[in-house]
């Protein structure tokens, strides 16, 4: 009869003092129920890791969940594991790529989104690699589901780390009911630091619990990034300190690993970083200069608290702070929304019926996590389709209902990373009153698959439940019309009647408005306005394909073609278009400005015309979609202005759009020169200013002499 | 002495001030401070309880006295309950705590609660219930009709009946057969570990394997090696099939027990292709699995391979990897093979 690992002994270590001579370091047991000397009781069963390949009801055991993850691994190519580095005791470190063999979109050229998931870091958060485990499990058992999980497998690239502090981690299972309770004069008062409420990798640590001098040592892995490294007093430099940072920024073999795994993803391919901790139920979310970004990030946030549970809180940090953690070193360097996760209970695990016991938040009840699993796994799931790219419209057709003919149809395929191309076909124009059927066919599963079996959406997300339909006339004065459809049978389509996931295809019945006769037009349209389960809106201009950089989206346009990162309105569906497109004329010039001066350009009316003498509207671009947030462009004064505040070259497309949508388009590039270097004033040891201001002396003195 | 910790509680019946660390940290270093800790740890009970309101009403600071107001709560928790403890505890229960703490644990600036005193007191209270309540629980009460009665008892009663079967020396007499471990089984299953712990009843073991998971079961079949035999122990493995929850936990008990019957019966499951089997080999018996891992990748047996390359990656150490290297280098291997060893070529 084998006794249990975790034997129950008491160790108190006698006439140890740390530092002030406060008290003894003591070995104490955690219980369910109180007593015993040296006992903390907690008031439910001290969760002890487990020996399992499924997701039961409590805490794994690393060896475990190393099991499970290599089980999954070579049961599908969807999933393949990587070894990211080394952790200071020599144990690897591993990440898991799940996507599917090519590195485009299911449409075929656009760029799939990187996700880059951290579990782990603090040793005693067991939560952390129950959750990345369970996100890895769930995208498993769902892969071939023909809906929002095959959707991510084909069109985002995760990688997910589920323990990066192996060795701590590994610590505080070997006591999972044992903590060393420490005097640190930087503590608030005595903490337990070593066995289960080990934070820190095991530098300079030996694997005993009752080693008593080595039990406040070790780095304190998210305070040992870049670019905020022991910048604020939120770290420590003293290797005793819970928030010791270590002797420089990514000194930790562990935390290289961390940074490896974010080297496998293509430049600009990541979109998303989460690093999952506990406690405290809040989301921390990185903040920086550009509004847009910010906004983004707590959008999703946002999404992420709607969809986990109520009890969750997402708290933005100052702009451009930190306090070296590697949610401040991912946001900074790959200018992605960025996250601390800090799992429940919210402030201790009297929430669940406990003694509420100072740090028995980090020990959650073995009956809880099931349940966290499942929402973490939810919110994080939407966050990845969130930022698998805004949704677009590929395909509409309208069918004739009396004889099933197509009458007409607008498709879009993908031919590169940032476009599509059209192709339009009109074989007539509808009649009036004419009963047809609208087939719309989206990039993405524009809902979920609730267990009911119906359409639905994520939590918080109020959208309408159907697409908007709506005809626009425009005549040659440049009078609009808009005649709302009402649909009748209308159904998102799943099963065999999807296009390639479920929900990603959408009909209705409509009857053709009473527009009168198409001569009367320049323009007939249809335009579609619909949101995805998240809220997000229709790309307004399929042609380009949307991508994220620089913290925002790119090419996500509005139904103006404007770039942001809301979307709008798709009017790309023109059944009847006439008139020549604008004529460029040549004129367009080149401009150069140095940094910090104003640029201020005009091109003449003449530079396009429309061959039919009508008014045009322009419209000015970069080549990533947004102009650079120094520059402004008035369309009605076809201007360009700004003042840069860094050199480079940027190419601008002018737009002009005819009255009838047709479209011409010109480059001109703007330089930005560095300004020229101050004059030396010989000695090397001068400076511009201080020789101005001498010879702005020595004219004075002329002039005063003269 | 219920005026006084009533008074005590009113003090603190403010609105919370956040506090830096440092503070409390000052506050419990002063000398008064550490007297009374030290007090707390070391007066015996009748001491305690009766000295209690004085001692924290003595000259403390207001952050140390209430800091020292849960520490008094943890060691009540330890004593058995009396009357003056619950006269002590009871005004707590809604005390609202006056400090905050200004950072969390890991130093960000947000207030958090510096104590949890009314929750500490509630549940203490509750434990005496449960101690008290288990000395009146009814000594006649047949299994049959515990059960019937266990999904509409309180959370009091179900815990004491517990704490009963786990601690008091005198039970009712029950007598177990298959229609009382039936109802247990599927009425009262919290209770049915207890009882099977108690009564050593494997049949109830066996039936409690059955049932789906829950956190409680889960942590039943994780420590049944800490009263059962290895013999007993394969015997309930037997019977589990694959997607039993609890089977990897048996097998690894099987592994580590040392008994060669329950060894070469994880063996024979580990070859046969279960997972878990090949799991807990690994875990227990390092060495030994990776001997028969070499033996497994040697026969030249794609599908023995295939099971000796995932063994090696559970073994998981520098040494294994090297292992796995090694075999990656190996000519003629099958497709499937090659595959499997791909990450280490």
């Amino acid at each position: 009869m084998a006794m249990n690992a975790y034997a129950k002994k008491i160790t108190v270590i006698i006439g140890a003092t740390l530092l002030s001579g406060a008290s003894a370091a003591t070995t104490l047991t955690y219980v369910e129920n109180p007593g015993g000397s040296n006992t903390v009781a907690l008031g439910y069963p001290v969760p002890l890791p487990i020996d399992s390949l499924l997701p039961v009801d409590g805490f794994r055991r690393y060896d475990s969940l190393h099991a499970r993850h290599t089980q999954m691994d070579t049961s599908t190519d969807l999933i393949s594991a990587i070894n990211v580095g080394r952790t200071h005791n020599n144990r690897t470190v591993w990440a898991y790529q799940f996507s599917d063999a090519d590195t485009v979109t299911a449409e075929g050229a656009g760029v799939e989104a990187g996700i880059l998931i951290n579990g782990g870091i603090h040793a005693r958060e067991w939560q952390s690699p129950e959750v990345t485990t369970a996100i890895m499990e769930r995208l498993f058992e769902q892969r071939g589901d023909e809906g929002l999980h095959q959707y991510l497998l084909e069109n985002t690239r995760l990688i997910i780390i589920p323990v990066l502090n192996v060795d701590g981690f590994l610590q505080t299972q070997r006591f999972p009911n044992q903590v060393m309770r420490s005097t640190f004069s930087a503590d608030p008062s005595d903490w337990p630091r070593d066995g289960r409420m080990r934070r820190k990798n095991m530098l300079g640590v030996d694997e005993l619990v009752s080693t008593e001098n080595d039990n406040l040592f070790g780095i304190d892995l998210n305070r040992n990034n870049n670019p905020f490294w022991a910048s604020t007093n939120r770290s420590s430099n003293d290797n005793r300190s819970l928030v010791y940072h270590g002797s420089g920024p990514g000194s930790e073999p562990e935390t290289q690993a961390l940074y490896n795994a974010g080297t496998q993803f293509a430049s600009q391919q990541m979109r998303l970083y989460i690093d999952m901790h506990s406690f405290s139920q809040l989301y921390f979310i990185s903040q920086s200069s550009n509004a847009r970004y910010n906004q983004i990030a707590i959008k999703l946030g946002q999404l992420m608290i709607n969809n986990a549970n109520s009890q969750y809180t997402i708290s933005p940090d100052a702009p451009n702070s930190g306090i070296g953690t590697t949610q401040d070193r991912f946001a900074a360097t790959y200018e992605v929304p960025s996250y601390t996760l800090e799992i429940e209970p919210q402030n201790s695990s009297a929430q669940y019926g406990g003694f509420g016991v100072t740090h028995d938040g980090f020990i959650l009840p073995a009956n809880q996590i099931a349940r966290v699993r499942n929402e973490l796994t939810r919110a994080t799931l939407l966050a990845m389709y969130a930022q698998s790219g805004p949704p677009a419209l590929l395909q509409s057709t309208l069918l004739a209902k009396n004889d099933s003919t197509i009458i007409a149809s607008n498709l879009h395929n993908a031919q590169s990373d940032t476009s599509r191309a059209q192709v339009l076909t009109v074989d007539r124009l509808p009649d009036d009153g004419e009963p047809l059927q609208v087939s719309l066919r989206f990039n993405k599963p524009m809902r979920l698959l609730t267990p009911q079996g119906d359409p639905g959406v994520a939590n918080g997300v109020q959208i309408d439940p159907f697409p908007s339909l709506v005809v626009e006339t425009l005549d040659g004065n440049g009078n609009v019309q808009r005649y709302p459809l009402t649909l009748q049978n209308a159904e998102w389509l799943r099963d065999s009647d999807k296009f390639r996931y479920h929900y990603d295809q959408f009909q209705a019945d409509v009857v053709w408005p009473s527009v009168g006769s198409a001569d009367n037009y320049v323009t007939i349209k249809l335009r579609v306005l619909a949101a995805d389960l998240t809220g997000a809106q229709l790309d307004g201009n399929p042609a380009t394909l949307a991508g994220f950089s620089g913290g925002v989206w790119q090419r996500y346009d509005n139904e103006f073609d404007q770039p942001g990162d809301n979307g709008g309105y798709d009017d790309s569906f023109a059944l009847k278009t006439s008139g020549q497109p604008p004529v460029y004329n040549g004129g367009l010039q080149n401009q150069s400005v140095q940094s910090g001066q104003a640029l201020n350009y005009q091109f003449a009316d003449n530079v396009f015309t429309d061959p039919e003498g009508a008014a045009l509207s322009y419209e000015a671009r970069s080549a990533g979609g947004a102009l650079p947030s120094w520059l402004q462009f008035n369309a009605a004064e076809r201007r360009l202005s700004g003042t840069p505040s860094a050199s480079g070259v940027t190419t601008v497309t002018i737009t002009a759009i005819d009255i009838a949508g047709n479209r011409t388009s010109a480059n001109l590039t703007i330089t930005v020169t560095t300004p020229p270097a101050p004059p030396s004033s010989g000695g090397g040891g001068g400076s511009w200013p201080l020789t101005a201001m001498l010879i702005g002396l020595l004219l004075a003195w002329r002039r005063k002499a003269h | 002495m219920i005026v006084s910790s009533m008074a005590l509680a009113s003090v603190f019946w403010l609105q919370a001030q956040t506090i830096a660390p440092a503070e409390l940290r000052q506050a419990l270093q002063s000398q008064e401070a550490q007297q009374t800790t030290q007090w707390l740890q070391q007066a015996d009970d009748q001491q305690l309880v009766e000295q209690l309101p004085a001692q924290l009403e003595q000259q403390h600071s207001p952050i140390a006295r209430e800091w020292l107001l849960q520490q008094a709560i943890q060691r009540l928790q330890t004593m058995p309950p009396s009357s003056a403890a619950k006269r002590f505890l009871q005004p707590l229960t809604d005390y609202q705590s006056a400090y905050a703490l200004s950072q969390d644990f890991e130093g960000r600036p947000r207030a958090v609660p510096m104590t949890h005193i009314a929750s500490q007191a509630r549940q203490t209270l509750q434990w005496y219930a449960v101690q008290e309540r288990a000395v009146q629980l009814p000594t006649t009460i047949s299994l049959a009709q515990l059960s019937a009665e266990w999904s509409q008892m309180n959370s009091v009663d179900q815990r004491a009946w517990l704490y009963r079967v786990e601690h008091e020396q005198h039970l009712p007499a029950w007598q177990l057969n298959p229609s009382s471990r039936a109802q247990l089984t599927e009425q009262a299953p919290a209770l049915a570990m207890a009882v099977a712990k108690r009564h050593q009843d494997t049949e109830l073991v066996a039936a409690l394997l059955q049932r789906s998971a829950d956190a409680d079961l889960v942590r039943f079949a994780q420590t049944l090696d800490e009263w059962l035999p290895a013999q007993t122990l394969l015997n309930l493995s037997k019977p589990l099939l694959e997607k039993n929850p609890y089977r990897t936990a048996l097998y690894a008990q099987l592994a580590r027990s040392g008994d060669v019957n329950a060894l070469q019966f994880v063996q024979q499951k580990s070859l046969a292709g279960d997972d878990g089997a090949l799991y807990a080999l690994v875990q227990a018996q390092p060495q030994q699995a990776k001997n028969l891992l070499q033996k497994w990748f040697a026969s030249g047996d794609a599908g023995r391979q295939k099971r000796a390359v995932f063994g090696m990656r559970l073994i998981n150490t520098s040494d294994s990897e090297h292992t796995l290297k090694q075999w990656a280098k190996q000519q003629g291997l099958a497709t499937s093979v090659q595959k499997e060893l791909a990450p280490w070529q």
